[in-house]
C-alpha cells in the first residue's frame, strides 16, 4: 500500500475532530492497520491522552514538526498517518500541504490523501466547504456530520441543506452517530480508546469494571461508525487487501 | 456447583394486567422458600413493587442512562441470586430497545443469566400480537403466560385466545375477593407476615387466601422444578 496521510480537521472549534479521530484510530486498529497519529493541539494533546503508544503532539505551522510528519512517510515502517488538526488551522494546514507540494504528489499518487471535514451545525461551519473544497480536489474527501454533539446539520431546511452538502459533488458523506452522553463521559474520564473501553479494559490492558450499559452502548457506536466508515470505502482507499476486520480484544 | 442466576421480567404493554402482583408474589414466594430475591420496579413515579417490599427492591427510571446502568448492570450478575423486573408499561418498549442496544441477551448468556418473560396476558388482540412480537425479538428467551383472571379476565366467547399466545408454560392467578386482595397487597402487614409469620393471636387471614396463595405457590414451584431438571439434564448431557 502507498502512504497515507488521513487529515481530520474543521475551522470551527467544539464539532468533535477528535472524537473522530479516535473513532478512525479504533476502526482502523480494528482492520490490523498500523497507524500513527500526531496531535496538533500543542501543548495540550487530547488525541495523545487516549492512544499515547501512537500519537506524537506536533505543531503543523513548524516546518520542523511538518518534516517530521511529510518527511519519514515513505520511511516508517507505519504507512498511515492520522493527523488531527486542532480548532481554526483546518485551511493554515491545507494552504502548508499545497506550498510544500505534498497536494500535487498526492495528485501524482505517490501518496494517498483522504482529508475528513468535520462540520458543525452553523452556516460559518458549513460555509468552511466552499473554502476547503479546493485544497481537496486531489483528496479523498469526507464530510463528517457529527452527531456526537447532537447537531441537526440544518436537515430541517433543505435548502441550506442542499446550497452546503451538494456544492462539492466528490465529497463522501459519512455520519457519525449520536453516543449516549454518560457513555462518552465515562470514556473521556478511563482516558482510554473506545475499543478498550468496550472490552472492559485499563489502558494497561488489565480488567477495568467499566458499567455493562455505557460498554454496551460504546459497542454499538463502535459498530454503526465503522459501517459508515465501511461504505465511505475507507479501507479500500487505503488500498488495504485481504486483511479483515480482528476480532474485538479481550486481553492484551 | 454454580447454578443459573434467573432473571424474571414480569410484563405486559398494557397496564391493569397484574403485573405488580405477579412480581410480588414471586418476591414472597422466593422468601418464604429462604431466598432473597432483587426487585427492580421501573416505575420510577408511584411504584407499588417498591412499596410492598422495600427493602429488597430499588426503583429504576430507565428512560435516563443511570436508571439503565443500575438495573442492568445488576442483572448481567451471576451471583444466583433471583432477580424480578416488574416492567411498568410505560417502560415497556425502552427496557427491550435498551436491552437490544447493549447487548443484554448475548451478555447474560456469557455469563450463565437466564431471562424469563413472564408476560401477562388480555383479551386484546394488541396483547397476542405484542406477545408473538416479543418472540420474534427473543427468539430463545422463555416466555410464560400469565393470566391474572382478575385484573384482565380474558372473554369466554373466545375461549382458545390464551393458546394462541406463543408459549409452553403459564401461570393462572385465579381472582380473589376485595377484602382478600387487599389484604395480599397491604404495604404495612406484608404477605409474608400476615401468612407465615403471624403471631399465634393474629385474627384469621381474609377467607380464601390461603388456597390462593398456595396454589400460586404450588406453580411457581413446579416452574421451578422444571428449570431444575432442565438444568440437571444440561449438567449431565
Amino acid at each position: 500500500m502507498k502512504p497515507a496521510v488521513i487529515l481530520v480537521g474543521a475551522d470551527k472549534g467544539g464539532v468533535g475532530k477528535t472524537t473522530v479521530s479516535r473513532a478512525i484510530l479504533d476502526y482502523l486498529d480494528e482492520h490490523n492497520i498500523p497507524t500513527r497519529a500526531f496531535d496538533t493541539e500543542t501543548p495540550r494533546g487530547t488525541l495523545h491522552r487516549f492512544h499515547p503508544d501512537i500519537t506524537e503532539i506536533v505543531d503543523v505551522t513548524h516546518t520542523s514538526d511538518q518534516m517530521r510528519i511529510l518527511d519519514t512517510l515513505e520511511d516508517s515502517a507505519v504507512k498511515v498517518s492520522l493527523i488531527d488538526v486542532r480548532a481554526g488551522q483546518l485551511s493554515t494546514t491545507l494552504r502548508a500541504l499545497r506550498d510544500i507540494g505534498f497536494l500535487d504528489a498526492a495528485k501524482e499518487g505517490e501518496f494517498t490523501f483522504m482529508l475528513f471535514h468535520i462540520l458543525g451545525s452553523s452556516i460559518a461551519s458549513l460555509d468552511e466547504i466552499a473554502e476547503t473544497a479546493p485544497f481537496a480536489t486531489d483528496a479523498h474527501y469526507y464530510l463528517v456530520k457529527n452527531y456526537v454533539n447532537d447537531s441537526t446539520f440544518f436537515e430541517w431546511d433543505p435548502k441550506t441543506y442542499k446550497d452546503h452538502f451538494e456544492t462539492v459533488k466528490s465529497a463522501t458523506d459519512i455520519t457519525i452517530p449520536k453516543l449516549d452522553e454518560l457513555a462518552y463521559e465515562q470514556v473521556d474520564l478511563a482516558a482510554v480508546p473506545f475499543a478498550t473501553f468496550r472490552d472492559n479494559r485499563t489502558a494497561d490492558g488489565d480488567q477495568a469494571s467499566y458499567s455493562f450499559v455505557l460498554r454496551g452502548y460504546v459497542r454499538t457506536w463502535l459498530r454503526n461508525v465503522s459501517e459508515e466508515l465501511d461504505s465511505a470505502g475507507v479501507v479500500q482507499t487505503l488500498g488495504v487487501k485481504g486483511k479483515g476486520k480482528s476480532k474485538p480484544k479481550s486481553k492484551k | 456447583m454454580m447454578h443459573r442466576t434467573y432473571v424474571y421480567i414480569v410484563c405486559s404493554p398494557h397496564p391493569r394486567v397484574g403485573t405488580t402482583l405477579t412480581a410480588s408474589l414471586l418476591t414472597t414466594y422466593f422468601q418464604v422458600t429462604g431466598r432473597q430475591a432483587v426487585g427492580f420496579d421501573t416505575n420510577p413515579y408511584d411504584g407499588d413493587l417498591a412499596r410492598l417490599h422495600p427493602q429488597t427492591t430499588r426503583i429504576v427510571d430507565i428512560a435516563a442512562t443511570r436508571g439503565q446502568i443500575e438495573l442492568f448492570d445488576s442483572l448481567v450478575v451471576a451471583d444466583e441470586k433471583p432477580k424480578i423486573v416488574d416492567l411498568w408499561h410505560p417502560a415497556y418498549r425502552r427496557f427491550f430497545a435498551v436491552a437490544g442496544e447493549v447487548g443484554f441477551l448475548e451478555e447474560a448468556g456469557r455469563v450463565g443469566v437466564v431471562p424469563i418473560l413472564l408476560y401477562h396476558a388480555d383479551a386484546s388482540q394488541k396483547a397476542l400480537q405484542a406477545c408473538h412480537d416479543l418472540e420474534a425479538l427473543w427468539p430463545d428467551v422463555e416466555i410464560a403466560i400469565v393470566s391474572n383472571e382478575g385484573a384482565a379476565p380474558l372473554d369466554p366467547a373466545h375461549p382458545g385466545h390464551l393458546s394462541r399466545f406463543p408459549a409452553e408454560h403459564g401461570f393462572r392467578i385465579p381472582p380473589l375477593s376485595p377484602e382478600a386482595l387487599a389484604a395480599a397487597t397491604d404495604p404495612d402487614i406484608p404477605l409474608k407476615e400476615l401468612l407465615w409469620d403471624a403471631p399465634d393471636d393474629a385474627p384469621p387471614p381474609a377467607d380464601g387466601l390461603i388456597d390462593w396463595v398456595e396454589g400460586i405457590f404450588a406453580q411457581f414451584r413446579a416452574f421451578e422444578l422444571r428449570h431444575a431438571l432442565q438444568e440437571t439434564r444440561y449438567l449431565w448431557g
